[in-house]
C-alpha cells in the first residue's frame, strides 16, 4: 500500500485551532454586524439600494435581501461561534464576501470616477453595518475574511465544536499519529488519510 | 465528497432559517417593517405634457421671491430634480418636483402665514435625525413608514398654501420620496415644493432649530 506524504497544512488543520480562529473572528464579527442591521432594516435596505445591483422594480428583491441578509449573518455568525453547520455557515459567509466586496469596490471606484476623489481617501457608509469606513481598508478586511472563511469551507476539524455532541456517529476510537484526522471504529486499522495504523489516545 | 454534500444541505438550513425568520419579524414588527412588494425608490415620472407641466409648475400662492414658474437656484446643482421653466421649457417638462432655495424657504419660514400654519415644512428624516433637530414647526415624514406619519400630515397640510419637503440635502432623496407619498396620499400638487438642499444648508446658515417632538 502506497503511503502519502503528510501534508504540514493537514497537520496544522488537524489540531483544530486554525478553524477555532477562523470561527471565533468570523462568528464574532458577523453576529456583531448582523444584529446591528437587524435593528434598523430600512436603513440597510437604503445602504443596498445605493449599491444599484438589484432592480427597483420589482422590489421583492431588493426588499427580500434587506429583510433577510441581516438575519442570514446573525445565524451563520451563530452558528460559527457555536460549531454547528460550520461549513454552510462558512460557505454562506464566504459567497457574501465575494458578492459584497467586489460591489463596494465598484461603488468606491465610481465615487472615485465621479467626484474625482482620490481612491484612498474614499469612505463611506457601506451598509456593511460598522458606519462610515475608509474603503480600501474594508475592502482589504474583507477579502482577508474571504480567506478566512474558506478556513472553515475546506477544514475537515471538528474539534472544539459543538456539533461534535450531538453527532450520530460512533465516537472516535483513535486519532492518526501522523496527519491528526479521527479514526472511527469502523475504520479503525489503517488511517483514511495516510493509511497508518492510528495511535489511541 | 459527503461532507460537501453535508456542507450544501446546512448552507440551504442557513438559507431556509433566514427568509423563515427574516420575514417572521419583519411581519411582527410594528415599526420599521418593510412592505416585501413596495418599491421606495420610485420617482416622480417625468412630465411630457407641456400643458400640464406648466399648470404643475405655477403653484397656487407664488412665493413673492419665486417667478410665476416656482423657478429653483439649484437647478444646476441637481438637473434631474430641475423645476425651472423660465430656462427653458424642454428643460421643465421632463421635471416632475417644484424646487425651492434655501433663499426662498426662508422668505416662507418667516412668512406670517408660516406662524398661523399655511405653510407647513414636512420633515423627511428618521426619527433620530427629526428628534435630534428639525425646522421650528415642521412634522415628520419618514417615506419609509407612510403609514405610520400620514394621518397627522393629512390633518397638518389640510387646506394649507404650502407643504415644504426636506431631507438632509446632498445626496439625501427621501424628501423627493416623502413629496411622491404626499402627493398618492392627496396633497395638492400645487402646493407641494422640494427643499432641495435641506438640512444641511438650513443649519449650514445657521437658521432656527427644534429638537424633540413636543414643540409642536
Amino acid at each position: 500500500m502506497s503511503r502519502k506524504t503528510e501534508s504540514p497544512f493537514r497537520r496544522l488543520d488537524a489540531t483544530g485551532i486554525p478553524l477555532l480562529v477562523a470561527r471565533i473572528v468570523l462568528g464574532v464579527l458577523f453576529l456583531w454586524m448582523g444584529s446591528q442591521k437587524v435593528g434598523h432594516p430600512i436603513e440597510f435596505l437604503k445602504q443596498i439600494h445605493l449599491y444599484g445591483m438589484l432592480p427597483e422594480e420589482p422590489a421583492y428583491f431588493l426588499n427580500s435581501t434587506a429583510i433577510v441578509l441581516p438575519w442570514l449573518e446573525v445565524f451563520c455568525g451563530t452558528a460559527l461561534i457555536l460549531g454547528i453547520w460550520v461549513r454552510g455557515a462558512a460557505t454562506m459567509l464566504a459567497v457574501m464576501l465575494a458578492v459584497f466586496t467586489p460591489a463596494i469596490f465598484l461603488r468606491a471606484l465610481a465615487i472615485h470616477q465621479s467626484e474625482g476623489t482620490p481612491f484612498f481617501d474614499i469612505a463611506f457608509d457601506c451598509g456593511c453595518g460598522s458606519g462610515v469606513v475608509v474603503i480600501w481598508r474594508k475592502l482589504l478586511a474583507n477579502s482577508s475574511l474571504f480567506l478566512v472563511s474558506l478556513i472553515g469551507v475546506f477544514s475537515r476539524s471538528r474539534r472544539f465544536c459543538l456539533s461534535m455532541l450531538f453527532s450520530r456517529k460512533k465516537p472516535v476510537a483513535a486519532y492518526c499519529h501522523l496527519c491528526g484526522y479521527a479514526v472511527d471504529e469502523a475504520t479503525a486499522g489503517l488511517c483514511k488519510e495516510c493509511a497508518t495504523p492510528p495511535v489511541l489516545e | 465528497m459527503r461532507a460537501f454534500r453535508t456542507g450544501l444541505i446546512e448552507f440551504l438550513l442557513l438559507g431556509v432559517l433566514g427568509v423563515v425568520v427574516g420575514f417572521g419579524v419583519n411581519a411582527a414588527r410594528s415599526r420599521g417593517a418593510i412592505k416585501p412588494g413596495k418599491n421606495y425608490f420610485a420617482l416622480l415620472p417625468a412630465k411630457l405634457d407641456t400643458k400640464k407641466s406648466s399648470d404643475v409648475a405655477m403653484p397656487v400662492q407664488p412665493i413673492s421671491s419665486l417667478d410665476a414658474s416656482g423657478k429653483s437656484a439649484h437647478n444646476t446643482t441637481e438637473p434631474e430634480a430641475n423645476a425651472g421653466v423660465s430656462g427653458g421649457k424642454a428643460q421643465a417638462l421632463e421635471n416632475p418636483y417644484r424646487v425651492i432655495s434655501f433663499e426662498e424657504v426662508v422668505e416662507v419660514f418667516n412668512d406670517p402665514e408660516t406662524e398661523s400654519g399655511l405653510n407647513v415644512f414636512v420633515d423627511a428624516r428618521n426619527d433620530e435625525e427629526f428628534e435630534e433637530g428639525h425646522i421650528p414647526g415642521a412634522v415628520q415624514f419618514f417615506p419609509y413608514e407612510a403609514d405610520r406619519f400620514i394621518d397627522d400630515v393629512l390633518e397638518r397640510t389640510n387646506g394649507v398654501l404650502r407643504v415644504i419637503v426636506y431631507c438632509n440635502g446632498g445626496e439625501c432623496s427621501d424628501s423627493k420620496f416623502a413629496y411622491r407619498e404626499l402627493l398618492e396620499a392627496g396633497v395638492p400638487d400645487d402646493a407641494l415644493f422640494l427643499f432641495a438642499t435641506g438640512w444641511e444648508s438650513w443649519t449650514e446658515n445657521k437658521m432656527p432649530v427644534a429638537s424633540g417632538r413636543g414643540e409642536e
